[in-house]
């Protein structure tokens, strides 16, 4: 079985890249393909928690998160150098080291980054 | 080598689908490796609008797909949600969505991220475009 990252560097709020993004590792997910998803830059943003999005600003795609344990998709990292200092992020998000973080990026056969 | 591109930036605002095209034509004419398909996926859809009309005096990004695709029996699979999402519609998906008309160009298709799946795992490489 092949091993797969989705890295998402991409800010949920600026289009359907996220969305999109998170609908790959679902289907991965669904045809059994090993799925971990990495968050950095703007892509961090998915993470934060309170958020409360407008109509207009788009799905609340955060919410996909808690569904994610369904999918098997529980691996979700994010490097501790990157850690947003005034918001909280969801505890299911995993901080890595980084050096933790560059073994973590050549772990995969297939990487897309979002 | 067996390869597969992943191509998913558009074909207006970058020039993944042009740096995906000049990719797949240096795979078709080295003789050690073999393109197995094209998997456009988020705005790259727009690549087959068959109602986008091209200038005249300007490079015919489609066109060059279709030639691509015709001559050297390449599959070029569009994401059937994004496609529909940004009204790329084929004939059997307007009838689905009671539409009076369609507009999937011809030589591309919509399939499902399940295709891309597949090409993953046929092929060793999947190279992305974005």
């Amino acid at each position: 079985m092949s091993k797969t990252l989705i890295h998402i560097t991409a800010s949920p709020y600026t289009g359907l890249q996220v969305r999109e993004a998170l609908d790959l590792a679902m289907v991965l997910a669904t045809f059994e393909q090993e799925v971990e998803l990495a968050f950095s830059g703007a892509g961090i943003a998915l993470l934060h928690l309170d958020q409360q999005p407008q109509d207009e600003q788009g799905k609340a795609l955060f919410k996909m998160l808690a569904s994610f344990e369904f999918y098997d998709l529980d691996k979700l990292y994010i490097p501790a150098s990157q850690l947003p200092s005034e918001t909280k992020i969801t505890s299911l998000a995993c901080i890595l080291t980084d050096q933790e973080w560059t073994d973590m990026l050549t772990r995969y056969q297939h990487t897309f980054r979002f | 080598m067996q390869y597969a591109l992943f191509v998913h930036g558009s074909p207006y605002q970058s020039k993944a689908c042009h740096s995906a095209l000049s990719f797949a034509k240096a795979i078709i004419e080295s003789k050690e490796h073999q393109l197995k398909g094209v998997f456009f996926y988020q705005d790259a859809v727009l690549i087959g609008n068959a109602l986008s009309q091209n200038p005249r005096d300007e490079f015919n990004l489609q066109a060059a797909w279709q030639t691509l695709s015709k001559e050297q029996g390449i599959e070029l699979y569009l994401c059937i949600a994004a496609a529909i999402r940004r009204g790329i519609i084929s004939e059997d998906e307007s009838h689905r969505y009671e539409l009076e008309s369609h507009n999937l160009a011809s030589g591309f298709q919509l399939e499902g991220l399940g295709t891309l799946v597949s090409l993953m795992h046929d092929c060793p490489k999947i190279i992305s475009f974005r």
